[in-house]
């Protein structure tokens, strides 16, 4: 299954509205997972926990995603986030132990 | 006069913008990254240079740190720096780690309270009368955390912190490995008395003197982690990372969120954003094309004059007062990620020293080695092991009783396993712990009528005998603790039961009972700000 996601700008996605997407973390220096994710005012991870893979569908129009990492290996901590379909995976952003908090923009495009 | 101060606001990024850059890992970063790429764009578009370095949304604080900066704004909102201390672990050492009067515990345990720990225990272990003493433990790091937590000092945020001066996380995990603690033996808290000489044997009221004995601390002890050893690529320590992370971080993960993401909806409705963005990635890049990182610099340096021009007059008080919230809840996560990471088991080598004061007996220094290794999740080794060494044996042979400075050598080994469901912090610890002290030199008393040991009664001594001596022999015991740790409280409560086959006085097996209550200040001091 190929990528939904397509790059717009470094911090802006466009995809299909209504479908669903999973966005991965993958280490690079240490482990870094997902502490806080809020998308079109929900909490896309569960109070208290912290994942490596997120599932969601796309809003329609444009949505900020708001993300929180944490890393084993704190300020130095280094790894991106990506989309993941397999087979398929691409870029999104970089991840820094220093950066913890990151937002980007998901433009859901009706078919 | 408001437009006035306003132009001046947007001139001081001229002086401070490079500092900004200079200090900023995500600046610092793309901006050698286009100097590599002199400029040429890179494909996908989100892994341009030029995209990713005036976007926001990549680094929040970078663009905070600007804003923040842009009125000479130094004091943040640090106050908000608490951090969460582990006030529900229950391997930390709280009590007095000697094994004599008003002690629950065989083996020393190696992490002591982040900040301040008070423990009040009832029992013994190696001595023949039970003792009520209150141990206060303290940390060395517990005084900057205070300055921090006190808006004295920041807490400095990597890279971006060099220039400050601020608290560094190297330096308080630096501290966090010297500890110190004081007990004091709450049962000398007595008044005697005693008629005076010369007073009629009997008939009649007497007057008496009340003498206050306030010599109450029973020992002092300073401790030093000589190897704290953390792999954080073994899975063991992912593993627990991964375990506690989601729950240790919920809170300034949330907070970060929220002070962070309003910041970004600042800038992301900001008019003529867009606009902005579109001329100055392509002024980036021209700059770039020379290869220059001064030049890049630069560019950069107007894009960020431009940007703070963007924010409109009237809010900008608004647009610093997020920024510097944004910092702050910054400087709380990372504060409680680098908590999280210290506070996770590692194996811990110690060195304790305690100058002890018992009641009614001669002062001892004690050494002890202390190693704290975890097994697996929910189980660990403590094992230690120390000599004992009296202070001046010379003063206790002019007593007439001959004694070496060595007195004691021990060994110690406790299991504790965790019956609760988060690792070794309980809430629930059950151990098993065995000590066997070789006893080289004979336990000392000195006898005072004024001041008799408390629950010691002599039977058959002569008179003007002021020191008496008890007859050597090893030392072996066993002992079953339960350790409870009731949730998020800050209290821990052990009760133990030991078996020896002697005490250091008494020449006979004995069962034993211990019960000790303590309290950890460390959660307590992060609710005070």
């Amino acid at each position: 299954m190929p990528c939904r996601l397509t790059p717009v700008s470094a911090t802006s996605f466009e995809g299909p509205a209504n479908q669903p997407i999973t966005i991965v973390t993958k280490d690079h220096i240490g482990v870094v997972m997902i502490a806080k994710a809020e998308y079109a005012g929900s909490q896309l991870v569960p109070d208290g926990t912290a994942v490596s893979e997120l599932t969601f569908k796309i809003a329609p129009d444009a949505k900020t995603l708001k993300m929180v990492f944490v890393f084993t290996a704190s300020m130095s901590g280094v790894g991106e986030l990506r989309e993941s379909a397999p087979p398929d995976s691409q870029f999104l952003i970089d991840l820094k132990g220093d950066d913890p908090f990151k937002a980007i923009k998901i433009i859901g495009k009706s078919a | 006069m408001k437009r006035v101060v306003f132009v001046l606001l947007l001139l001081l990024p001229a002086t401070c913008a490079w500092a900004q850059i200079e200090e900023c890992g995500f600046f610092k970063d793309r901006i050698k990254a286009l100097a590599e790429s002199r400029g040429a764009p890179r494909q996908p578009i989100n892994l341009d240079p030029a995209e990713q370095l005036l976007s926001p949304g990549l680094s929040v604080k970078c663009y905070a740190a600007y804003v923040a900066g842009l009125n000479g704004l130094t004091r943040l909102k640090f106050s908000e720096f608490v951090k969460k201390f582990e006030g529900s672990r229950s391997d930390l050492q709280s009590g007095t780690s000697g094994t004599g009067s008003g002690s629950t515990t065989v083996a020393a345990l190696g992490p002591a309270a982040r900040v301040l720990s008070v423990a009040a225990e009832y029992g013994a272990i190696t001595q023949a009368v039970n003792g009520q003493v209150v141990t206060i433990r303290g940390n060395l790091a517990g005084v900057p955390s205070a300055l921090v937590n006190h808006d004295i000092f920041p807490y400095c945020i990597g890279a971006e912190a060099t220039n400050a001066f601020c608290i560094k996380g190297s330096m308080l995990s630096l501290l966090r490995h010297v500890s110190f603690g004081v007990s004091f033996d709450m049962s000398r808290e007595t008044q005697t008395t005693a008629s005076p000489s010369g007073a009629p044997a009997s008939g009649g009221a007497q007057p008496v003197t009340f003498t206050a004995n306030r010599n109450d601390i029973s020992a002092v002890s300073a401790r030093v982690e000589l190897w704290n050893r953390r792999d954080i690529t073994s899975s063991a320590f992912i593993q627990r990372w991964k375990e506690q992370v989601g729950a240790a971080l919920n809170a300034p993960s949330e907070d970060l969120l929220k002070a962070a993401g309003t910041f970004y909806d600042n800038v992301d409705m900001l008019p003529g954003y867009d606009a902005w963005h579109a001329r100055h990635v392509e002024l980036v890049r021209q700059a770039a094309a020379t290869g220059d990182q001064q030049a890049i610099a630069a560019a950069l340096d107007s894009a960020l004059r431009g940007f703070a021009a963007l924010i409109p007059a009237n809010e900008f008080a608004t647009f610093q007062d997020n920024a510097a919230k944004a910092l702050a809840s910054y400087s709380r996560f990372f504060a409680a990620q680098d908590e999280l990471l210290d506070s996770l088991n590692t194996t811990v080598l110690s060195l304790e020293y305690t100058n002890n004061r018992p009641v009614a007996q001669p002062q001892t220094s004690n050494f002890r080695l202390i190693a704290d290794i975890p097994l697996a999740m929910r189980t660990k080794l403590v094992l230690n092991g120390g000599v004992t060494l009296y202070d001046n044996p010379g003063a206790i042979a002019a007593t007439g009783v001959s004694v070496a400075r060595l007195r004691d050598a021990l060994v110690a080994a406790e299991l504790d396993q965790s019956l609760g469901e988060s690792a070794i912090v309980g809430p629930l610890v059950f151990s098993l712990a065995g000590y066997f002290q070789y006893q080289h030199s004979p336990a000392v008393l000195n006898i005072d009528p004024l001041n008799p040991v408390p629950g010691v009664a002599f039977t058959g001594l002569p008179s003007g005998i002021t020191d008496v001596f008890a007859s050597t022999g090893n030392i072996i015991l066993g002992q079953a603790k339960l350790t409870f740790v009731p949730p998020g409280s800050g209290v821990k409560i052990p009760a133990s039961v030991t078996f020896s086959n002697r005490t250091e006085l008494i020449d006979k097996p004995t069962w034993r009972a211990q019960v000790g209550v303590t309290y950890d200040f460390d959660s307590l001091f992060a609710l005070l700000k």
